[in-house]
This record gives structure tokens, sequence and C-alpha cells, in this order.
């Protein structure tokens, strides 16, 4: 009786704060990442994986895997996607049904390092520089036409041929 | 003239100009469809940057910040489990005091009368087997104490490797890539090998079979 009392209690919550400090530190960032590439929104993903690791606190699982989080991640992830209308969804270039997004396979570190490199050797200065204006800093044509004085007809060719680029030699290398 | 793709574009930042029924109608277009999937994906690729350089120190204060109450509770539950096994210390400390008081009593007759020494001694004999009882029940009790073992961030192989010294089971591996998981995984050796293995199996990549004490990992 002793014994299975003790069983008992040590079976509530084996997760412990330390332990959960320790996932944090090892896999916040990667989580991060892999969020931002479904959702490609800092803030969300900040808010998805910040609540993955509180669920933790709640739910007490017996035992973690890096899988169990980034599954839960993506969950998280697919249920943001979900909430969102179809003009949301379009705007943020998400796929528009949420069966697809179930099935789009989430580029990995090797893909990112390949379209960077595409980036920098293939592409124009300009080319470029709309690019990652548009991406990585979030910037409407307008404020793109603004910032590089070029009108936003540019823009749309610059961003168009950039595309172009980038799916003909994405599909090179997948071959 | 506008094609579609600059539509497509067009329709990215001026909403206001395409109604949910015309941007389904665009992405109907294959070529237009192929154009949206490739910016998504670049979308999502150059998204990276803006989080590479996040300051973990700053996040998990943030979190723990936010998440006080629960800590706290954490907090309680782990000292609950101390709680729990200042109580199984202090109940095998009563029985032993208990156990000890029997056994002072029985010693101090056996030291009495000497005319009593037969019976007397017949019972300090009964009274020793007693203790010897108690003693091995309280044995019991810490056998019966679960040995919990971490494992934070092991090897899946060297895991297997510890459960299957531990329950004298060989293990037998399909593919390398099961071997290289890395877990974190609580093992409660009081458990059968059965409830263990199940335990494992609920991890998504891994995949064991038990026959007759061999562990077949696919």
């Amino acid at each position: 009786m002793v014994g299975n009392f003790k069983i008992n209690v040590l079976y509530i919550c084996m997760t412990t704060i330390n332990d959960i400090e320790l996932l944090f530190r090892k896999h916040f960032k990667n989580l991060l990442i892999f969020a931002n590439r479904i959702v490609a929104d800092e803030e969300v993903a900040l808010d998805i994986v910040h609540d993955v690791f509180a669920s933790l606190l709640t739910n007490c699982p017996d035992s973690i895997s890096s899988a169990f989080l980034y599954n839960a991640t993506r969950f998280a992830c697919l249920n943001h996607i979900r909430s969102l209308s179809i003009r949301q969804r379009f705007n943020k270039l998400y796929a528009i049904e949420i069966e697809e997004a179930e099935e789009f396979q989430w580029k990995d570190n090797d893909d990112a390092s390949l379209l960077n490199s595409i980036i920098d050797h293939d592409l124009s200065e300009q080319c470029r520089r709309v690019l990652r204006l548009r991406f990585t800093e979030r910037l409407t044509y307008k404020e793109i036409s603004e910032k590089l004085s070029i009108s936003e007809a540019a823009v749309y060719k610059h961003l168009r041929h950039a595309i172009n680029v980038l799916r003909q030699k994405f599909n090179n290398h997948e071959r | 003239m506008k094609d579609n793709i600059d539509r497509l574009l067009e329709a990215l930042d001026h909403n206001e100009y395409y109604s949910d029924e015309d941007i389904y109608e665009l992405l109907k277009d294959p070529d237009v469809r192929d154009f949206y999937d490739n910016m998504s994906k670049t979308s999502s690729l150059l998204s990276d940057s803006s989080v590479r350089d996040i300051d973990i120190e700053e996040q998990w204060s943030k979190f723990i910040s936010a998440h006080q109450d629960l800590k706290c509770r954490r907090r309680f539950s782990f000292f609950s489990r101390k709680i729990a096994v200042a109580s199984v210390v202090l109940i095998i400390t009563t029985i032993a005091i208990v156990a000890g008081t029997i056994a002072m009593k029985y010693s101090n007759v056996f030291s009495g009368s000497p005319r009593d020494y037969k019976s007397d001694s017949k019972e300090v004999i009964g009274s020793r087997n007693e203790t010897s009882v108690i003693k091995d029940s309280l044995s019991e009790v810490y056998m019966q104490i679960p040995e919990i073992k971490v494992f934070k961030d092991e090897s899946f192989k060297q895991i297997i490797s510890d459960v299957c010294a531990y329950y004298d089971a060989s293990a037998e591996y399909k593919s390398q890539t099961t071997q290289d998981l890395r877990l974190y995984f609580n093992w409660d050796s009081s458990q059968s090998l059965d409830d263990v293995v199940d335990q494992l199996n609920s991890f998504d990549m891994i995949e064991i079979s038990v026959s007759e004490n061999h562990l077949i990992i696919k």
C-alpha cells in the first residue's frame, strides 16, 4: 500500500518546470523557425510556440520527444490557418484549402540555403532588393516603390521575374 | 495588357478590387497557382531571418512571468512528491519504532522472572520471528517503491540498452534511424517490460514489438 501510494503520487506530474526549461532552451528557436515557415508571421509564430510550452505546464505529459513538440507546433499553426478567412489566407500566401495546408511539406534548412544561394547568385541587385523587402521586411508594393524610387509596375515586374527564376532553379534542383 | 499573374500580384496588395470569387477564379489557372505556390514557398523560407536572432533568455523570462501561476502549481506538485516521499519514510519509521517497542517489551520479560524462562523464551523467539516478518514486509515495501529513471535527451539506443539489461531482454533493430532518435522519457522500472514498450510505442516514430523478452524495433 505504501509503495502504491508513492507510485500514484509520482505519476501526477512527471514533467517539472526544470524539464520544461531544458526543453525550452533546446528547442524554442528551431520550433519558432518551423512555426514561422508555416504562418510567415513572427508574432503569431511566437504566440504559437509559447502556447505549446504552456500546454506542457497544464497537461503534464509523462514523456516528451522533440517529435511531440514539432507535431504540437504544426497542429497549432494549422489551427491558426483554419481560423482565418479565405481572404486572410490569400493575403498571407497560405494554402487556401486547409487540406492543402495539412498535406504541404514544409521546407527544411537545405531549401532555405538553396533559396538564399539562388537569390545571391542568380538575381539582379534590384530584383534581390524587391524580393527581400517584400518577403523579409513584409513591405507593401507601395512602400517598396517609395523606398526604391521606382513605380509599382516595376515592383511587380521585378517580383515576377524573381519568382520565375526561383521556380526554375528550384525545379531544376529537384530533378 | 495585364495577364492573370499581374492580377494575382495586384490582388495580393489591393484586395479591394477583387472578390473572393475573383481570387478563386484566378487560382484555378494552373500557371497562376504554380506562381502562387512558389511565392508561398519563398515567403515561408525568407521569413527565417526575422526569427533567427531571437533572444532565448528574453523569451524564457516572458514565458515564466506569463505563467507564474502555473509554475507555482507545478512547484506545489513537485513538493507534494517530496511530501509523499517524506510520508513513506515517516510510516516506515513508525513501523520500525513499533517493532522496536515490541522487541523491547519481550526483552524485558526475558530479563524478568527466571521461572518463566521457558515460556518467555518461546515468546521471545516468536517476537523475533514477528520482527523479522515486519522487516521482511518493509523490505518488500522498499522493493515495491519504483525507481524512476529520467532520460533527458538520451539516445533511443541507450534507453533500450538500459531497459533490456534490467529486464534481461534482447533487442533487434530493423533500421538505423530509430537508433539515432533522442528522447525525454521517464522509465518506471516497477512496470512490466510490456508496459514500458507500450509507453515507448506512444512516440510517433517508434514501433516496437515484443516476443518472449526479445524486442524488435522497426
